[in-house]
């Protein structure tokens, strides 16, 4: 679906209590067509929705790194800007957005995932936050496009301020912060407490270990499940932690792999060619997964999938959660990204690595060169693939394919 | 010598233990950058890695002090670790907030930083380390004291000079020819570029520089502005606008006053606390997530400047260096704190060497044209008739 122009109706159709009883409906009768694990996200995320938009629940904006965890813990619902620009552009609304946020100043020269959002404030299509949580790892522009919703909805602005080294000191000052912020947030914000806490990390936990069996499942060759499809997961991925729908989606997940692989149903059947992708893709409907796809070419696994912190203790939750942020490959010395995806090119055996360099991700665009050479080393191919994410006017796909098959011819060659 | 990328990193400690050190301020970007970053990355990141791999050519021995300062310095960390081995490159963690947690997290991290350091120049600085700072309070004294005459001076140019003596001192505390303590004081009381008589008494080469007011220039009424932004790159930005016949209130980047609006507690029993704090606390850059503050000191600065009627109304010059993400928000946030007040605002955007593009000029002209209006405006009012074409025609 497309909307080239904006239609004025839809925040109000956002906002009403009536669209999620209908969605909630249309579910009951057309989610017979959709996999177990499709639907298990779908009623996930409209329920979320439904709580956020009419205002049955606070609502807490989060950077796209900080453990929502703490947030489902709260009893608040997690609301990820960055990730609602990917489904703008899905919609076909993210160009208005970007240009609105132009309007009010903001440059060119920044992340379009960013200026998305910021935009989509203006169209009213967010809903308000009450309180909203920013960590200062990873991602500039995250945090201080954050810091604009704060100032623009007049709620309070939480920062974590995320060492560099995982050292006993700096998990210790992280958990301090982390819990403070929490203690903060019941106190000021009316109807949460710290009480869901332990219930929020046993979920993770629970969710964390089912997901390890569908990455042990997805090694499979050929793919069994499409890195496109996975990557219009991420959401899930990023947001989706600490909650009940999550353990669903993953179970259910991993029943449906299993049934492909026993069927020998796969998404790219006559695969030749496994890719690794890093960073996000393009989100508005590009025909380069396709492309891939009929050169026999499957995205086996992405960099946004990967399970990189351990399980977490309940009742020590802040300690948790300070750990799994300092445990973001990310983070830290770029050396951890290189080891990091050196197991996801073992695990599961690719044949090449794609970064998608999204315009303005300085903190992945600018790891690009170690990468190469890291992988050169290896004998890996590697291919820096430039795009926008959401805002189709600045990619240009036949260039993006035209590399992508020399990229394939270079991966043949190597036999 | 010890090259800092960030002026949270506090030079005491190099100082303190006979490492030349000074805050790593570039004229340009040196080849042999491109091939490492991608091409939207800031020039300033980009400078450091040409600086760097100049020297690694040239042989000479240089260490590098790194803050997470931004994604983009992030990863100049991680490529001159990685690409240049010869280069000791260290990282210090400087924290986002300046909260006591933050402060009592910095001091350790300090704590290390020195430790290394220590380690490598086979030195101790427990003794030391009081003194340095105490001196380094001083050059922080002159030097402030220096831009607060530069804000009052009729003369030519005074910004761009005390910034010229800023980056002098800069250059003579890593020379390593300053011993441990004092001696930068002194060097800068002797060539009169601090504390003693006005910037127009003789630039930091003792040289004679000739008074302007005499020439005329004082008789044209200059707008006054604040400069602002993440970071002014290098010096041809304020020359310029002091050129176009501006008159600076305030000059907010670490190439200016943040550098030195600040002071280290000199009791604190805790030399690092005591650094950690004062550096922590100083004039916030817009990397720091203390956005509260921020806007508080611009306030500050703005009241500073008294941009009031008697003087005719003043006006604010942002300046992002290209790709520069803090510097892209923080306008936004600052036009946005601004939006209620009288206050104009410029934004300039650019690489090393802004000052000298003729665009720049061309803008910086027609901003000063639209105060010089504004001001007409407020000292002329027309009769009955308020709008700009009005006051066009009387000028």
């Amino acid at each position: 679906m497309r909307w080239e122009r904006f239609p004025a109706f839809l925040p109000l159709v956002l906002k009403s209590k009536l669209t999620y009883r209908v969605a909630g409906l249309a579910l009951r009768y057309l989610g017979g067509r959709m996999s177990p694990y499709q639907l298990a996200a779908v009623k996930g995320v409209m329920s979320e929705l439904g709580d956020a938009y009419s205002g049955r629940k606070p609502v807490i904006f989060t950077s796209a790194f900080v453990p929502t965890e703490i947030v489902y813990g709260l009893g608040a619902v997690p609301y990820l800007p960055e990730m609602w620009s990917g489904f703008a552009a899905a919609f076909g609304v993210s160009v208005r957005g970007i240009d609105e946020s132009e309007a009010k100043g903001y440059s060119q020269d920044l992340c379009s995932f960013h200026r998305c959002h910021l935009g989509l404030e203006e169209l009213s299509l967010l809903p308000k936050p009450s309180a909203i949580i920013v960590s200062s790892h990873l991602c500039d522009g995250g945090r201080r496009s954050l810091y604009a919703h704060s100032v623009s909805t007049g709620c309070p602005f939480y920062v974590v301020d995320v060492p560099y080294l995982m050292t006993d000191s700096s998990v210790r000052w992280l958990s301090c912060q982390v819990e403070r912020i929490c203690e903060d947030i019941s106190r000021r914000v009316p109807g949460l407490s710290l009480d869901g806490m332990a219930r929020a990390i046993e979920n993770s936990n629970r969710a964390r270990k089912i997901y390890l069996d569908v990455c042990q499942l997805r090694r499979n060759k050929p793919a069994p499940w499409s890195g496109s499809e996975a990557l219009n997961y991420v959401f899930a991925f990023l947001s989706g932690w600490g909650s009940e729908w999550l353990v669903d989606f993953y179970a259910n997940l991993g029943k449906t792999l299993k049934q492909r692989i026993e069927q020998s149903n796969y998404p790219v059947p006559q695969e030749r060619l496994r890719l690794l992708w890093l960073n996000l893709k393009p989100y508005y409907g590009s025909p380069l997964f396709q492309y891939l796809a009929q050169w026999g070419v499957s995205v086996a696994f992405e960099e946004y999938s990967y399970v990189y912190w351990p399980e977490m203790h309940e009742r020590r939750w802040a300690e948790g959660v300070a750990t799994k942020m300092l445990s973001n490959f990310g983070w830290g010395p770029i050396e951890r990204r290189l080891d990091a995806v050196w197991n996801m090119v073992n695990d599961y055996g690719v044949d090449g690595v794609v970064q998608f360099d999204q315009w303005g991700c300085r903190q992945s665009n600018g790891g690009a060169r170690v990468l190469a050479d890291f992988l050169r080393e290896k004998g890996i191919p590697f291919l820096e693939l430039d795009g926008d994410g959401v805002d189709p006017r600045n990619s240009s796909v036949a260039q993006a394919l035209t590399r992508l098959q020399a990229f394939i011819e270079v991966m043949d060659a190597r036999g | 010598m010890l090259l800092s990328t960030c002026s949270y990193i506090p030079l005491e400690i190099p100082l303190s233990l006979g490492i030349p050190a000074k805050r790593l301020f570039l004229q340009g970007i040196a080849s042999g950058a491109e091939s490492y970053v991608p091409r939207d990355f800031c020039p300033y990141a980009k400078g450091v890695l040409g600086y760097v791999s100049g020297s690694a050519v040239r042989g000479e021995p240089i260490s590098l002090a790194l803050a997470g300062s931004c994604d983009a310095m992030r990863r100049v960390a991680d490529l001159v670790r990685l690409y240049w081995r010869g280069v000791k490159a260290y990282y210090v963690d400087v924290p986002r907030t300046s909260n006591d947690y933050a402060v009592d997290y910095y001091a350790s991290v300090l704590r290390e930083f020195s430790c290394e350091l220590a380690c490598e120049a086979c030195d101790d600085n427990s003794n030391t380390l009081p003194e340095t700072i105490r001196m380094m309070n001083r050059l922080r004294r002159q030097l402030g004291g220096l831009f607060r005459e530069a804000r009052d001076s009729s003369q030519e140019k005074p910004w761009t000079r005390a910034i010229d003596c800023l980056l002098s001192a800069g250059e003579f505390l890593g020379s390593g020819a300053q011993g441990v303590a004092g001696e930068q004081v002194l060097y800068l009381e002797e060539t009169g570029s601090g504390g003693k008589g006005s910037p127009g008494a003789g630039n930091v080469a003792g040289e004679e520089v000739p008074c302007s007011e005499e020439a005329g220039f004082q008789r044209v009424w200059r707008p006054s502005v604040i400069v602002t932004g993440s970071m002014c790159l290098d010096r041809t930005l304020t020359s310029t606008i002091e050129e176009v016949g501006f008159r600076i209130g305030a000059l907010d980047s670490c190439l200016g006053e943040r550098s030195i609006n600040f002071q280290i507690d000199e009791n604190d029993p805790d030399c690092f606390h005591a650094l950690a704090e004062g550096y922590l606390r100083k004039p916030p850059c817009p990397r720091m997530l203390d956005y509260g503050r921020r806007m508080a000191y611009l306030d500050e600065m703005l009241r500073g400047t008294d941009p009031s009627m008697d003087d005719g109304p003043g006006g604010l010059i942002y300046f992002v260096p290209k790709f520069c993400d803090h510097g892209y928000y923080d306008y936004v946030e600052v036009k946005r704190h601004l939006a209620g007040s009288s206050t104009p605002m410029l934004l300039l955007e650019g690489e090393f060497g802004v000052g000298n593009s003729a665009q720049v000029r061309t803008r910086l002209a027609a901003f000063r044209e639209m105060l010089e209006m504004r001001r007409a405006r407020v000292f002329c009012p027309p009769l009955g008739d308020v709008t700009g074409r009005t006051v066009r025609s009387r000028l």
